[in-house]
Order: C-alpha cells, then sequence, then structure tokens
C-alpha cells in the first residue's frame, strides 16, 4: 500500500528557481519531506528552553565587549 | 499583560555573562513570554545588532548561526516604524544625546506602555528620565 499523500504546493518562484539549483527535479518530493520532518522536530522542542540551553555553550563575555561587538563597523 | 522590548546588548549579556542578577531577570522575562503573562518585542534592528554582535564576538561559526536562529524562534514580535514614529525618535535622540537605533528600541517600549531591557549602561545613564527601561 502507497504510504505517501500527493499534494500541491505553491512556492514563490525565486525560491523555486534557487531550489532547482540545489536538487534535480525527479527529487523535490525527497528533499520537502526531510525539510519539512526537520522543521516538525524543531517545532516539538521548546523554542524558550533551547534558547536558555544556548548559555552552556556560550564563552563568557564582559558588558564592554559585547557592547563593542554589536557597534563594531558602525560609523 | 506586560510588554517587554528587547535589545541586542540584553540579549548577548544573557548568553554571555555570569553574574546571576542578569541571568535571573532574563530569565524571568522569557519565563513570562513563555506561559503568556508577556509578550516580546523588538524592532528591526534586532537581527541586525544581533547578527554583528555575533560576528565580532564568536569565533565558532557553527554556534553564532545557532544562536541567530535559535533567537529567532522565540516570539519576538519585530515592529516597523511609521515616518512620525521615525521623527519623533530622532528628537528624541537629540534630546537625550543618544544614538538614533538605541532610542528606537526605547520609543518602542513607551509606545507598547512596556518596558525597554537594555544591557546598555551608558544609553540608560542618559535616557532614564523618558521612564519605561530597565538595565539588565
Amino acid at each position: 500500500m502507497d504510504n505517501t499523500q500527493r499534494l500541491t504546493v505553491s512556492l514563490p518562484k525565486y525560491l523555486y528557481e534557487d531550489l532547482l539549483q540545489l536538487v534535480a527535479a525527479g527529487n523535490i518530493s525527497s528533499f520537502v519531506a526531510r525539510a519539512v520532518e526537520t522543521r516538525l522536530l524543531e517545532a516539538e522542542s521548546d523554542p524558550f528552553d533551547e534558547f536558555i540551553k544556548l548559555r552552556e555553550k556560550f564563552p563568557k563575555k564582559r558588558r564592554g565587549e559585547i557592547i563593542k561587538a554589536i557597534r563594531k563597523g558602525r560609523v | 499583560m506586560k510588554s517587554y522590548v528587547l535589545d541586542a546588548s540584553a540579549v548577548l549579556a544573557f548568553l554571555s555573562e555570569e553574574k546571576p542578577s542578569v541571568v535571573e531577570k532574563f530569565a524571568k522575562i522569557l519565563n513570562e513570554a513563555k506561559t503568556g503573562r508577556a509578550k516580546l518585542y523588538s524592532t528591526h534592528l534586532l537581527p541586525l545588532e544581533i547578527g554583528n554582535g555575533l560576528r565580532f564576538s564568536l569565533t565558532d561559526k557553527e554556534l553564532a548561526g545557532e544562536t541567530f536562529r535559535k533567537l529567532f524562534n522565540l516570539p519576538i514580535d519585530l515592529v516597523a516604524f511609521s515616518f512620525p514614529q521615525l521623527a519623533r525618535i530622532l528628537e528624541l535622540s537629540y534630546h537625550f544625546q543618544t544614538s538614533f537605533y538605541d532610542t528606537s528600541y526605547h520609543l518602542l517600549a513607551k509606545l507598547r506602555k512596556g518596558t525597554f531591557l537594555t544591557g546598555d549602561a551608558q544609553y540608560f545613564k542618559k535616557a532614564k528620565g523618558f521612564g519605561h527601561i530597565e538595565l539588565l
């Protein structure tokens, strides 16, 4: 039994053209399926917890260094 | 419901600093937003300032990308200004001798009847008289 569902989606033209640069026309379905699966898995996790957990990985900085980095190159 | 306006210095201070008061205050606000007791706002300047802040404070490109993605997965409403609002920002920035950029966050907090949460002590000192501001 076929366990796939056919559907029609509309994409902005620029996005479709970019997609064709990356994926052969015959492989679009599997590419989209993987992208949707990835996004759904992301949606299952709590974005607040995910953001807070970043603190564990972040190198510690002083406030002055942070402000300087934000403004660097701004004239 | 409370409203908070976040700037890049507050976000990056939360991620980069160890001071308990900084971490606890920001985490409390995130928890209020998570439980529907507060709403988070910023301006369209936030992604640009965060991007620059990450670019020049982290050597780890992967962590910078992950941070950018995870920050903007949060429900932060990025607000665009009307021309009269931009004109008001200009006026206020002359009055407080502050940058147009920083003042834009502050006016947004006033417009939303909320609190501008900043990590920039210099800005806070100059413009605290306008109200609607807390230093992280």
